[in-house]
């Protein structure tokens, strides 16, 4: 098990949006996370990142408790995220949108710049390399690297934003909507991304709304609604329990 | 000929100004409107060491540049709550605080009347009296610090600077120390603009109050948005051009109680015109930082093997 979700609440003012929320990550293997819009997806995601803190309840990352850490520091525990809607720094290359994934770069210290030059370009030049060997990895043409990532369609920034976590080196990758609006040769590409995560050792758990997606790329689902795990099941095991079908497709 | 050197003289000091503001507002989003509070720090700090404690030309500068980025640290802690619009708020606050203090702390800023007196550097043998000379130094200090902020923007801790100031919450989920980036590059900007009001003292030999209003913040302001404040050179000429307006308004011999409020409306037509035609300034950002450099050979510099047809652990 690499990551375990235990009994973590988050309100908003009167909005209990998630109620003791249980479930496990399985590692090297695709969790779906999916419900209807409002559910809470979204909020456990951001709990489990660290963007803010759970009211209560515990994430427990690799045998590790992560509750009270920040987001930065869990980056470097190994858990990443993209954004539902994307986030690239369109004003930054696409190279360097990748290469700010990398961590622990020599040249983030003030200091570093002026009295280290040569090991910050030396670093640098490492963390360039990674960041291209995560474009390739994702299918980016190299045409496109130092172009600034406004020039990209937007099933390309979605891979980008994969490559961003790449550079991370983290093993949990948090996809939040990967598929939403790509056309069908994006998805193919993203398929096939997700195929070579999974052989590379990555553990990804996605929010997807497409079921026929999920059944086809989850190994497993959670299945959330008004901020409850209503089920933990296979994807096709879950498509079978009328309830939820009713919840999610309110017939 | 002493009027070309007294121009060239205050285009280096809001030069530094400038540039330093550039840092801090076009590279981290930090839109500050205290800038002239800072740099009256380091000229009072300045002043009234050397002046009233008759203290080491050398030890003044670097407390002037030190009670200025205690300045900017006191400044960068609303940054970390606030951005955008709220923080320009909270900086105009500071700013009004800061004038007041000048302003009434008649005991060691002499109030209104402020610090006369003010005496320029003698290092050893070497004097720096004259106009001339000095024009020198504050020509080696504006490129120094220009270089200095060129290198840090250039550098990977720059593509940091634009992550933070394009989105914070990407930049805290890619691991980057939000908080202390602030706090450190706030006071390096703070340091710069006190250096600038050491110099600013050193060459006028006397500094009162109105020479670090709220409206010298808005003339930085001004010169970082017309320059264009995401370009270290584009801040330095923001300065140059808005210190040259209202000498060219001079040469066309106005009758000066019509040359005045020219000057203003010129500034204003300057700035809509601006706004419409070139948003970002007269200098454009370079869309990225030390990846910018372009190979000669078109391809990557590195010799790193790109394994694109096999899946690998990218690490």
């Amino acid at each position: 098990m690499l990551l375990e979700i235990q009994g973590l609440n988050k309100h908003f003012g009167g909005l209990h949006a998630v109620r003791d929320a249980t479930f496990d990550v399985l590692e090297n293997k695709v969790t779906g996370l999916v419900g209807p819009n409002g559910a809470g997806k979204t909020t456990v995601f951001n709990m489990v990142t660290g963007t803010f803190p759970a009211d209560s309840g515990t994430v427990v990352f690799r045998g590790k408790d992560i509750t009270g850490i920040s987001a930065q520091e869990r980056v470097r525990e190994g858990i990443a995220r993209t954004f539902q809607d994307v986030r690239l720094l369109p004003r930054l290359t696409v190279e360097d949108n990748v290469a700010v994934g990398v961590q622990k770069q020599t040249g983030e210290s003030f200091a570093k710049v002026f009295f280290a030059p040569l090991r910050v370009r030396g670093k640098e030049r490492e963390t360039l390399a990674q960041a291209r060997e995560a474009l390739a990895f994702v299918g980016i043409d190299e045409k496109m690297w130092r172009e600034p990532a406004s020039s990209l369609s937007y099933g390309e920034q979605k891979l980008v934003s994969i490559a961003r976590l790449l550079a991370t080196e983290a093993d949990l990758l948090l996809l939040d909507e990967p598929t939403s609006g790509l056309d069908e040769s994006s998805l193919d590409q993203f398929r096939a991304v997700l195929a070579r995560l999974l052989d590379d050792g990555r553990t990804v758990l996605m929010v997807e709304h497409n079921m026929l997606l999920v059944r086809e790329l989850c190994d497993q689902a959670v299945f959330l609604a008004t901020g409850q795990v209503l089920a933990v099941d296979t994807p096709a095991n879950l498509m079978e329990k009328e309830e939820l079908r009713e919840v999610y497709f309110g017939a | 000929m002493s009027f070309i050197v007294s121009l060239i003289t205050m285009i280096c000091i809001f030069g530094i100004l400038s540039v330093s503001l550039g840092l801090m507002t076009g590279h981290l989003g930090i839109f500050s409107m205290a800038h002239a509070a800072l740099f009256g720090l380091g000229a009072y700090t300045y002043a009234f060491l050397t002046v009233r404690a008759e203290a080491n030309v050398a030890v003044a500068v670097i407390a002037a540049m030190g009670v200025a980025a205690l300045g900017g640290a006191i400044m960068a802690i609303p940054s970390l709550r606030v951005s955008g619009d709220y923080f320009l708020v909270a900086s105009f606050a500071l700013q009004i605080v800061a004038t007041s203090l000048f302003e009434n702390w008649t005991d060691v800023t002499g109030g209104t009347a402020g610090i006369p007196g003010i005496l320029r550097p003698e290092v050893g043998p070497l004097s720096f009296v004259t106009d001339i000379d000095f024009m020198i130094i504050c020509l080696i200090a504006v490129a120094l610090v220009t270089l200095l902020t060129w290198f840090v923007v250039r550098s990977p801790y720059g593509r940091m600077l634009h992550v933070i100031r394009d989105d914070e919450t990407v930049a805290a989920t890619m691991g980057k120390p939000i908080a202390s980036t602030k706090v450190t590059v706030v006071m390096v900007c703070a340091a710069f603009a006190g250096l600038a009001g050491v110099l600013y003292g050193q060459y006028l030999m006397y500094i009162s109050p109105a020479s670090f209003e709220v409206h010298v913040s808005v003339t930085i302001v001004t010169m970082i948005v017309v320059g264009g404040m995401n370009n270290v050179w584009g801040t330095l000429v923001g300065s140059a051009i808005i210190l040259l307006i209202p000498e060219a308004l001079r040469m066309m011999q106005m009758p000066p109680d019509v040359a005045g409020p020219m000057q203003q409306v010129f500034f204003g037509a300057l700035l809509v015109v601006l706004m419409f035609v070139r948003p970002q300034g007269l200098f454009g950002e370079r869309t990225s930082s030390m990846t910018g450099r372009k190979s000669t050979n078109g391809s990557t510099k590195n010799d790193v093997q790109l394994k694109t047809g096999e899946p690998s652990r990218v690490a």
